[in-house]
């Protein structure tokens, strides 16, 4: 009987193999050639900086159609974030089915920087603990020689605007305030808005902002709050301060009691705004973040690419972190001691 | 199927196994494979990811697995970890890295024999406890970008487990067992703007499968040691937001320590 039995077996397990082709089926059909039209197209229409980046993007149409073209399947992923990365933009991104936005660009300065900060070795400039708010968001306390510190980690939501007073409020006695946005990658506006109006004392003129090519007039950023922060103040800003969070610095800068300490911001300035959507649907349901607005430094630039220099460079490596020291801050320190 | 009715019939199916009558427990006892096993296993997959896209990955993907079962007078347990990966499952020229593991607490009890061609086959059944863990991660843009995608993705369950025993002679043995979710707690990566159910989620084996099933040509080498070789089919599927599943056919090699 064995010798039937073993050849049952065995043909049951050739019968059985390939059971998982049963339950798991090919995509019947694709949309890769209109979803790489769409992109080209929605780009060609809004993107407002392929002048500035000299780019032209007829010729990137003909040199990425034929690889769409050939894209079977999930190729075509590889043909959006290869022609969107052309635009050397992190704001862009492809979103997949199911909502996983994936950034298709990281900008040199952001690389650089990345591992050159860590809230960590912070934490050991102080005597006592850091007061955390705003979900773990914003740290706080007073480093030895009455020097305030706030590191706010992003411009994400609106924790800013219900947070901020309450860590301003904390150092409204110290001799001098250090505003850490080191790794800060942006956020809303209104979370800018927020910060600023407690360093100014009379009104502050708006730098310029762009949508789909038309000037936007804003009205000026004004005094807000209880008290007003007039002692020095430092920003300390690295490579991976980004979108808003090169804003911020640049509109600090313009306050006379603000110094920049560190390194020059990672820079990307198109955004999105409720009037024009930078989120766009291709026709399979993936989706693309093309920037639709423009922001500009008061110098009339964008900061895309270029970013915000500090006034002070002082620059910040992983080895330095690794070992324990924070030189950017130990330079913001020092100056209030001198 | 509602929670209540899979409660009534999981304490049915535990009732009857625990007290069937004419249960020969030496006999189940003594052909119930005990002891320490590991597996190596290699098998044809395939996945599908709503989170990503509706694209089809398939390759081979390896199983590595160690089981411990003991059986007592009445009834046996077996815990088994099983490991399995991957970074060549591919769409097309997109390949992904595929990541899961699993852990499977059986509870073995024996329900009855019955003769087939002159030998007996022997049955077992019981309740189990899953845990199933998945992550893929797909290389879009070449490695060292920055620039990926990642789903992931896990299941928590109670279900049901069931096996037999065919032997043939004194060295040679067919088994194979059954396993199934009846009710899990399962989550995946979401993006829970789009969804107004959030991750995890309590559901049914309607909307999670966790299923497996395997057949062993088993061999006792000497006095402690055997060896089997086998197939296993393998399913999990979250049925729930953008809709994940997997399966995978495997020919299975398996070394037996009794103790």
């Amino acid at each position: 009987m064995s010798r039937i039995k073993i050849p049952i077996l065995i043909c049951s397990v050739i019968i059985l193999a390939g059971c998982e082709d049963l339950f798991v089926n090919q995509a019947e059909s694709n949309l890769n050639m209109e979803d790489f039209e769409a992109a080209w197209n929605r780009v060609d229409a809004v993107y407002p900086y392929l002048d500035y980046k000299q780019i032209d993007w007829d010729s990137i149409y003909v040199i990425y159609k034929p690889r769409a073209l050939n894209a079977k399947g999930d190729e075509i992923y590889t043909v959006l974030f290869e022609m969107l990365g052309e635009l050397k933009d992190r704001h862009i991104y492809v979103k997949t089915l199911g909502g996983n936005a994936i950034n298709t660009f990281q900008p040199p300065r952001w690389l650089k920087d990345k591992d050159a900060y860590d809230p960590v070795v912070v934490r050991d400039y102080f005597d006592e603990a850091l007061f955390v708010t705003g979900e773990g968001r914003i740290e706080y306390g007073i480093i030895p020689g009455n020097i305030g510190y706030i590191y706010m980690a992003t411009f994400d939501g609106d924790y800013l605007l219900n947070c901020f007073p309450e860590a301003l409020n904390f150092v409204k006695n110290t001799k001098g305030l250090i505003l850490d946005i080191r790794h800060n990658n942006g956020g809303s506006y209104q979370n800018l808005v927020a910060v600023v109006s407690r360093f100014i004392t009379s009104p502050l003129a708006k730098p310029d902002y762009y949508v789909l090519g038309e000037i936007i007039p804003l009205p000026p950023f004004e005094p807000q709050g209880y008290f007003q922060y007039v002692n020095p103040v430092i920003v300390l800003i690295n490579g991976v301060c980004y979108s808003t969070g090169d804003i911020f610095p640049e509109v600090m800068k313009q306050i006379s009691t603000v110094t920049l300490v560190g390194d020059t911001t990672g820079g990307g300035s198109s955004g999105s705004t409720s009037s024009a959507p930078a989120e766009y649907t291709l026709p399979s349901g993936k989706k693309i973040f093309v920037g639709t607005t423009d922001w500009r430094r008061y110098d009339g630039l964008p900061y895309e690419w270029i970013g915000v220099p500090p006034d002070i460079l002082v620059q910040q490596s992983k080895e330095d972190i690794e070992s324990g020291r924070d030189r950017q801050l130990e330079y913001a320190i020092n100056m209030f001691k001198e | 199927m509602k929670p209540r009715s899979i409660i009534i019939i999981s304490a049915i199916v535990l009732f009857v196994a625990a007290e069937l009558t004419g249960q020969d427990t030496v006999n189940f006892k003594n052909i119930f494979t005990t002891g320490i096993s590991v597996e190596y296993g290699i098998g044809h997959y395939s996945v599908k990811d709503e989170f990503i896209s509706k694209e089809k990955y398939t390759g081979i993907l390896p199983c590595y697995s160690i089981e411990w079962a003991r059986f007592h007078h009445k009834n046996g347990y077996r815990l088994k970890f099983e490991y399995r990966i991957s970074n060549n499952i591919k769409n097309n020229n997109i390949s992904a890295e595929a990541k899961q593991f699993a852990f499977n607490q059986d509870f073995i009890y024996p329900v009855g024999s019955f003769s087939l061609l002159t030998k007996n086959i022997y049955i077992f059944l019981g309740p189990s406890i899953q845990y199933f863990y998945y992550d893929i991660k797909y290389d879009f843009v070449k490695p060292g970008t920055f620039i990926g995608s990642k789903t992931y993705g896990s299941t928590g369950s109670l279900g049901l487990n069931a096996a037999f025993i065919y032997q043939i002679s004194a060295k040679l043995k067919i088994d194979g067992s059954l396993r199934s979710n009846l009710f899990s707690v399962s989550g995946k990566v979401i993006d829970e703007e789009l969804f107004e159910e959030t991750s995890p989620r309590f559901l049914t084996f309607l909307t999670t499968t966790k299923f497996d099933f395997d057949f062993y040509l088993h061999y006792n080498l000497f006095y402690k040691i055997s060896v089997s070789l086998g197939y296993k089919f393998d399913l999990s599927r979250i049925n729930k937001w953008n809709p994940y599943i997997a399966a995978s056919d495997n020919l299975i090699i398996k070394l037996n320590y009794k103790f």
